[in-house]
């Protein structure tokens, strides 16, 4: 070994010294990727952070920080919060994609749910459920959401009024059922499962529909006790990825799919923008979209005022000049709020409209934030009738900004 | 332990060609690690291929539309050994170098340029790159010798895409 050593040592040198431009860059790259950032467990540290509030008004807040799920709660609007509650290790990396984030559901008597994905070298996702029975004091260790699917992704629960978790997600089961026939299969599939009772367990997976966009979020909210209402990019005959709702019937199942927008995205691409879906009180579908589309290209809001049956006439939504992104919409007491990034070559504006007709008419929009670095897409979240901007960029930390209907 | 002079210069010389094959093979292979793609890669490298046609693609792990194609770029990128093509790693927050290292050459890619996202300001270095580019993925960008650009969003039409670069006189 010795010999080795000596007779290897002068070259070795030689050839560092020949690959040193190659690596020299590759390093400095990395260090200047990561120069600012922080790899604890904190909320300080978060690349993506979803704000709700509970029945009671508690506000949580749930993050991705140092490869890790965490979820706290504050009394005073996000001035403070408890101690944070960190979810166990898991085995793969969590899923950091575009779309990606871990979420927070609440139901009726103490019932919370916390959901997030994993995901492995090749972007299967892993989706996981943490419950807790008594208001967050507990939770249960992450249990996965399904079982039999090599691919879960964009996970979204909600609970009935009843207090069973409805979950639906983007699944993989179909598209390696076909592969092992040889068959073609384009996209994935939109899965779902109910509780089979109030604080039990989610039940088998269900296939609502087959060829569904496999890269962006979906969407969820109720219509009414027992009707779940989602929002997706399907695959529509001849590969048009337009958006579609899929409102459940009374006993559970998903009923018709409609069309919200006739875009015409004949595109095999990965737009990674899911919709944003949410329901007035007067029973008003308000939804928002980005469209990648031969027809409509752009980030547009639509409303439905029959159930998703059909929806009004697509507006255009932000500067096409700016970028216009990640729009997110919540129906808040009598008034619709609509929020969406802007990007105007140096700084990212979070502007938001809002509309007291539901979503006949809507004010002009403002900046309500503002940043000159990274930042997570806008969330918008209800408190009662308050509205509320769920935002985090890791310049400025996380914010819980109060929105007020403008005229 | 001791060695004989004959042993000594015999191994010195099969561990010098070794080293020496192994140094060879390095330049080929470490061209390839990616780059990050910062605020300053995309003027640069359209600055560095000033009056050439150059083919910019930028795709990702997470886009199994990407990954489909990626064999395909291969055969196109074989067939025009002579074309600049640069491939840029668009996954957010990070792809592992290695890993994307390691799809390249699997699909013949072995000799593009390879860049990756860096992480921090996504949106200022894509609008950089294109004012209208949504971030899907896969994005291709044909910068002609002239400047002139040309963009299209999902699978390439790679009949149409040597007629470009046959319009570009070059093949």
């Amino acid at each position: 070994m010795r010999h080795h050593r000596f007779l290897c040592g002068p070259l070795l040198v030689a050839a560092a010294l020949l690959t040193a431009p190659h690596r020299a860059a590759a390093h400095e790259g990395h260090q200047h990727a990561h120069a600012t950032a922080c790899k604890t467990t904190a909320l300080a540290c978060a690349s993506v952070a979803t704000g709700a509030f509970a029945p009671d008004g508690t506000f949580w807040v749930t993050w991705t920080a140092g490869g890790r799920v965490s979820a706290a709660h504050s009394a005073d609007l996000g001035k403070t919060f408890a101690k944070p509650v960190t979810l166990p290790a898991m085995p793969l990396p969590l899923d950091d994609g575009p779309d990606a984030r871990p979420k927070i559901a609440f139901g009726p008597d103490g019932r919370i749910a916390i959901t997030f994905a994993t995901r492995d070298a090749k972007y299967n996702g892993h989706a996981y459920i943490v419950r807790s029975s008594d208001g967050g004091n507990t939770f249960s260790t992450p249990q996965p959401i399904t079982s039999g699917s090599p691919s879960q992704r964009f996970e979204a629960v909600a609970f009935d009024r009843d207090g069973r978790a409805f979950a639906a997600w983007i699944d993989k089961r179909n598209v390696a059922a076909a592969k092992a026939k040889g068959e073609p299969y384009a996209g994935a599939a939109l899965a779902f499962a109910w509780d089979d009772k109030p604080g039990g367990h989610l039940e088998a997976a269900t296939i609502a529909r087959d060829n569904t966009c496999e890269c962006c979020r979906i969407a969820v909210a109720f219509a009414g006790p027992g009707k779940p209402v989602v929002m997706f990019r399907n695959i529509f005959d001849g590969g048009i990825r337009d958006h579609a709702v899929m409102t459940f019937s009374d006993d559970g199942k998903p009923g018709p799919l409609y069309r919200v927008s006739d875009d015409d995205a004949k595109i095999d691409a990965c737009p990674h923008q899911g919709p944003s879906l949410s329901i007035g009180g007067d029973g008003t579908y308000h939804a928002t979209w980005f469209a990648l589309g031969r027809n409509l290209k752009g980030v547009y809001y639509a409303h439905s005022e029959n159930g998703g049956k059909t929806f009004s006439t697509p507006m255009r939504i932000g500067d096409p000049g700016k970028q216009t992104s990640r729009p997110y919409v919540l129906a808040a007491g009598d008034d619709v709020y609509l929020a969406y990034k802007s990007f105007d070559g140096s700084k990212t504006d979070i502007e938001l409209m809002t509309s007291r007709d539901s979503g006949k008419t809507w004010s002009a929009p403002r900046s309500v934030a503002e940043t000159d670095n990274a930042s997570d897409h806008p969330v918008l979240i209800a408190n009662g009738k308050s509205a509320y901007l769920s935002w985090m960029s890791p310049k400025q930390g996380y914010k819980l900004i109060p929105l007020e209907p403008q005229s | 332990m001791r060695w004989s002079s004959g042993t000594m210069a015999r191994t010195r010389t099969a561990v010098i060609a070794l080293a020496l094959s192994w140094i060879a093979l390095q330049p080929a292979y470490a061209e390839n690690v990616p780059h990050p793609f910062d605020n300053t890669s995309w003027q640069a490298l359209l600055g560095t291929h000033k009056g050439r046609p150059v083919i910019v693609h930028f795709w990702g792990f997470s886009c199994g539309n990407c990954m489909v194609e990626l064999k395909d770029w291969g055969t196109f990128a074989k067939a025009h050994p002579d074309a600049v093509i640069a491939f840029v790693n668009w996954d957010r927050r990070g792809a592992d170098s290695a890993r994307i290292t390691s799809a390249l050459d699997k699909a013949g890619l072995g000799s593009v340029q390879s860049y990756v996202l860096a992480n921090g300001f996504e949106e200022k270095l894509r609008f950089a790159v294109d004012h209208d580019w949504m971030g899907e993925l896969p994005y291709t960008r044909l910068i002609a010798g002239d400047g002139t650009a040309t963009t299209f969003s999902g699978a390439a039409d790679f009949t149409k895409l040597s007629q470009w670069l046959d319009g570009q006189g070059q093949r």
